[in-house]
């Protein structure tokens, strides 16, 4: 059995930069639930509250949580800005280099945009076979990572502008207000975003993906060639691997 | 935003206050600070008699001046005659409202805003994380930030009401402005007030703080109509904080069911891509490997 021909989709500093985004938005997510709706959430609070309550002169049963609740407040204020640093560099180091491949195939002409998002949405739900033509042009991202991308962007936006805002400005009660209510809508909207790139990696058409990301980023070439024609067709051309087929 | 059980808005306590009887003196004001022993805050001068000039973390009552103008007239050979406009002082003595369904209790994420069964509600200073979301979501600007960081009101005189007492506040009243009672009682109370001509504020408020307010405050509707839009706000509700309510009501079930949906159809898929490659398998004779799978563009 011959070795099969491999090739890197996903660089070491795109995987080290998804990690710590995993670490940070896990982190932030779950100290953030805990001050959303601590009546569903107050468990993640309460192991760290329960050892921290005497400490402080609490009682344990009532004060496990509000230690908690404190902790996740000062990991929350802590992480964020971290994380709004690690991904404003990120961004400008992927504007300045010219990797941001999300938006590829919005170059598409609209009407095809939506043929191609709906033949992923029939192929991901419903299992049927991607049209000829559609899985022909898949770039590195599919159309329907183009808007979740968007998605997220503004989601991001929302969560981190209103996040710093709170945390840096001298807000009047009323801006503080309307800064709350933002950071609110980015947080759902980046649980949107979430559930469904976590149903598209785990899905077993991307799976493959998953598994380059938290390994060596590498994926089968025969694979790519047909996930991600076109992307492949590119590298070609620029010389980056041998010509598809070959 | 904690889900609680708030005593109905029918049942508890009230106090109704007749502004009409309030002289200005500040007695209220005084008992308040000593039986609460909150240090006295820094005032400042200022052009009206307010001071300090609105709650603060140690000033948990303030008796506000409001400065309205009314005309003087006289009745000569049956004319009225404007002889001139007159300034008249107003003071409203201003606390914390105690909110039928208090929204900065609803608000608080380690539930540090108790609710008495007699319907005080009560910021327990030691279980206060300093987070502000009460004062975020008090439409009366009530809880203020104290200098340790944690929010601090007034109590409704929680320990004194529990022991038989009327709060500091009514029992020092030299012209019985306060009237402390059941909210049965002080409900009936105003409602002849209203009756009778005078404007009543707290009876009928936005559902937003449970449709009624604890500290029912009645004045001659003459003044009422100078005074109560400058200290009570038109509608008794943060539309910030509203929407976020609705927003979570809607989206903590709703991303349930979506994370739900997510599962199903994500066990649905490997399903069917095992039966497919079974049966590919079946057909070529030969197991398929692990990248046999549909197609689907990059993630």
């Amino acid at each position: 059995m011959g070795e099969e021909k491999e090739i890197e989709i996903l660089s070491m500093g795109t995987r080290i930069a998804h990690t710590l985004q995993l670490i940070f938005f896990t982190l932030l997510v779950l100290t953030g639930l805990v001050f959303l709706s601590i009546e569903l959430f107050a468990w993640v609070v309460y192991p760290i509250g329960v050892p921290l309550a005497p400490m402080v002169g609490l009682s344990q049963e009532t004060g496990a949580v509000t230690i908690g609740v404190e902790v996740a407040r000062a990991i929350h204020r802590f992480t964020g800005p971290l994380w709004g640093a690690l991904l404003i560099v990120y961004g400008i180091y992927l504007v300045v280099t010219r990797k941001i491949l999300a938006f590829e195939p919005l170059k598409k002409p609209i009407k095809q945009q939506i043929r191609e998002a709906i033949a992923l949405l029939n192929h991901y739900v419903l299992g049927k076979p991607l049209p000829k033509d559609v899985e022909e042009n898949l770039e590195r991202h599919n159309v329907l990572v183009s808007y979740l991308t968007i998605v997220l962007i503004v989601a991001f936006i929302l969560v981190g502008g209103s996040g710093a805002a709170m945390i840096y400005l001298n807000l009047t009660p009323d801006q503080h207000r309307i800064m709350l209510l933002l950071h609110d809508i980015g947080f759902y909207l980046s649980i949107l975003f979430t559930l469904a790139h976590i149903f598209a990696v785990a899905h077993p058409a991307n799976i493959t993906i998953l598994k380059a990301m938290f390994t060596n980023g590498r994926v089968a070439l025969k694979w790519a060639e047909k996930h991600m024609p076109r992307y492949i067709r590119s590298r070609a051309v620029r010389g980056e691997i041998e010509t598809p087929g070959e | 935003m904690v889900k609680m059980e708030f005593p109905s808005k029918d049942s508890g306590i009230a106090v109704l206050v007749n502004i009409d009887s309030c002289i200005g003196c500040r007695a209220c004001q005084v008992a308040c600070q000593t039986w609460n022993g909150r240090a006295p805050p820094q005032t400042s001068f200022s052009p009206t008699f307010t001071n300090p000039q609105g709650l603060m973390a140690n000033a948990w009552k303030v008796v506000m001046f409001h400065e309205i103008t009314r005309e003087k007239v006289i009745s000569f050979e049956g004319a009225a005659i404007r002889i001139t406009d007159a300034v008249e002082m107003v003071p409203i003595p201003y606390n914390c409202l105690h909110c039928a369904a208090a929204p900065c209790a609803r608000a608080c994420p380690v539930g540090a805003i108790k609710v008495s069964p007699e319907g005080a509600v009560v910021i327990e200073a030691s279980e206060c994380i300093g987070c502000g979301y009460c004062a975020d979501a008090c439409p009366y600007d009530v809880p203020k930030r104290g200098s340790d960081g944690k929010y601090y009101k007034c109590t409704f005189c929680v320990d004194r009401i529990q022991n038989g007492k009327a709060p500091a506040c009514v029992e020092v009243c030299p012209a019985n402005v306060f009237t402390f009672t059941s909210m049965e009682n002080a409900v009936k109370m105003a409602r002849e007030m209203e009756a009778s001509g005078k404007k009543v504020y707290g009876l009928d408020v936005d559902s937003y703080v449970g449709g009624r307010v604890r500290w029912i405050f009645a004045l001659s509707s003459d003044k009422a109509s100078k005074v109560f839009p400058k200290q009570f706000p038109e509608k008794a509700v943060v539309q910030t904080e509203s929407l976020r309510e609705a927003l979570k009501s809607i989206s903590i079930p709703g991303l349930g069911i979506i994370s739900a949906a997510v599962f199903a159809l994500g066990v649905v898929a490997w399903r069917m891509d095992r039966i497919r490659r079974i049966r590919g398998s079946k057909k070529s004779g030969k197991g398929s490997g692990g990248n046999g799978k549909g197609g689907g563009g990059g993630r």
